[in-house]
């Protein structure tokens, strides 16, 4: 038996994410026999920078923890804010909220998509699937400037007007968007490579889903069913139908931002300056991110600034069974195992 | 199951804790010594199941904070206990949860509180 180390900066692992992670893995004639993650490198004590400013500079903090869910985090944390402070956001801003939540989302997963592809050495796909989520990235630079929507939700609405041209663009986005999964169907999901590297591997039951608090996509391929997604070709658990999953939910968001894309009129945001101070209380708010329920804890204090603030990840879940899901694999599995977790380091390290 | 019903049960599996009713849910506290008992209560508890751990915290550097879930009911209850002394350690709840491990580990690193049974620190 031999001993193998392996760090993100030779082997490609959880490419998908942001931040560094190492692996610790035992082999035996190429079967992994022990499996440690491990991880903390880069812990950036956002939390605690989020409790020294004024709430409304938080924001940019808190939407720092996943860049791949930029929106979603600064969602869960304004809608705690929100709630704290009797905030109403307006019908017009909540719609905009929408859109870009759900932008957010198929871009997310289409990144996924793109790790898998590279996982498997289909380079081809992966850079299709790169060009893809460039046009996401684009409306997000048109509506904001940042292409990975940082600043576009704040608390009390959204930055900005969304304007003619940027719903005219989300509307040939969208159009693109079904072309690509059709396309997607025929050269990716219909791909024998694909079919049996993915089959059969890393089952995750319903069970441990339960007993780990893995949410999202991760459960959901699970036969493990929160809120109003669609449920996926196949619920059986194994790493096929976690990717087939999130491809159900790319045809999902892609009909949910066409229903909002009739926007009321009225103000898209209400003013909330620094020195704006909820009263004191606790609130628990949460959101269905790319990769799950993202939850924040937000403990206010009567002045402009948050007692405490604590993001949940829901990487953090998944993660925490990557240990179990590798052993018995095939070592050259394991960066495939952990790419179709769809884990973000970025907001485990947050 | 109405607020009302939900807070009958946390009365009768928690006699001891001191409950605030809050507008946006139901806070436990209880003392350090019977911090692992209550969690044991309520995870177990067949009419309340609260079998969900969201968060595991410290407050203001004194309290530890629960964040439990259940598929039951529709209230958030929380559950907090003050951080033992220095010498003193308070129970893990890895056994119940899993996913505990790396938040006592941060309770550990961040706030110094020590776990007792915890397997990451």
């Amino acid at each position: 038996m031999s001993t193998t180390i392996i760090h993100e900066s030779n082997l490609m692992l959880a490419s998908s994410s942001a931040g560094y992670h190492g692996l610790i893995l035992e082999e035996d004639g190429g079967i992994i026999t022990k499996a440690k993650i491990k991880f903390g490198y880069t812990h950036r004590q956002l939390e605690a920078c989020m409790r020294a400013v004024p709430y409304t500079m938080a924001n940019a903090f808190a939407e720092k923890a996943d860049f791949l869910a930029a929106p979603f985090y600064a969602f869960v944390y304004s809608a705690a804010v929100e709630a704290v402070g009797n905030i109403i956001v307006p019908p017009r801003g909540k719609k905009i909220r929408s859109i870009l939540l759900e932008l957010c989302r198929i871009q997310s997963h289409i990144f996924f998509l793109s790790q898998i592809a590279r996982s498997l050495g289909l380079t081809q796909i992966h850079q299709f699937c790169l060009r893809e989520r460039e046009k996401y990235c684009d409306l997000f630079e048109l509506y904001c400037g940042s292409r990975l929507g940082f600043g576009a939700i704040l608390i009390g609405g959204v930055a900005e007007e969304s304007t003619d041209g940027f719903l005219f663009k989300c509307e040939k986005t969208l159009r693109d968007g079904r072309e690509f999964l059709i396309e997607i169907q025929e050269a990716f999901i219909n791909n024998p490579i694909l079919q049996s590297r993915l089959r059969g591997l890393a089952y995750i039951r319903k069970e441990v889903v339960m007993r780990l608090g893995i949410t999202g996509p991760n459960a959901r391929a699970s036969g493990v069913f929160f809120g109003d997604f669609p449920s996926g070709s196949l619920n059986n658990g194994d790493s096929l139908s976690r990717f087939s999953q999130r491809v159900e939910e790319i045809k999902h968001s892609l009909n949910a931002v066409e229903k909002e894309l009739n926007l009321p009129e009225g103000a898209y945001s209400v003013d909330v300056d620094d020195k704006f101070s909820p009263r004191k209380t606790n609130v628990l708010t949460n959101v269905e991110g790319p990769r799950g329920q993202i939850n924040v804890l937000l403990f206010s204090s009567g002045n402009n600034r948050a007692e405490q603030v604590r993001l949940v990840p829901p990487s953090y879940a998944s993660l925490r069974h990557v240990d179990d899901l590798l052993l018995g694999v095939h070592i050259d599995d394991a960066a495939l195992i952990i790419n179709s977790l769809d884990i973000s380091f970025s907001e485990v390290d947050r | 199951m109405h607020k009302e019903q939900v807070l009958a049960l946390l009365k009768q599996e928690a006699p001891n804790a001191k409950i605030d009713i809050a507008e946006f849910g139901i806070t436990l506290e209880v003392p350090s010594s019977d911090w692992l008992s209550t969690i044991e209560k309520l995870y177990n508890s067949p009419q309340l199941k609260l079998k969900k751990l969201k968060v595991l915290t410290v407050r203001a550097n004194t309290f530890l904070w629960a964040e439990l879930g259940s598929e039951l009911i529709n209230e958030r209850v929380s559950i907090s206990c003050p951080a033992p002394s220095s010498e003193n350690k308070i129970p893990s709840i890895q056994y119940l949860w899993p996913l505990a491990d790396w938040f006592e580990r941060e309770i550990f690193s961040v706030w110094g509180i020590k776990i007792e049974g915890a397997e990451s620190p």
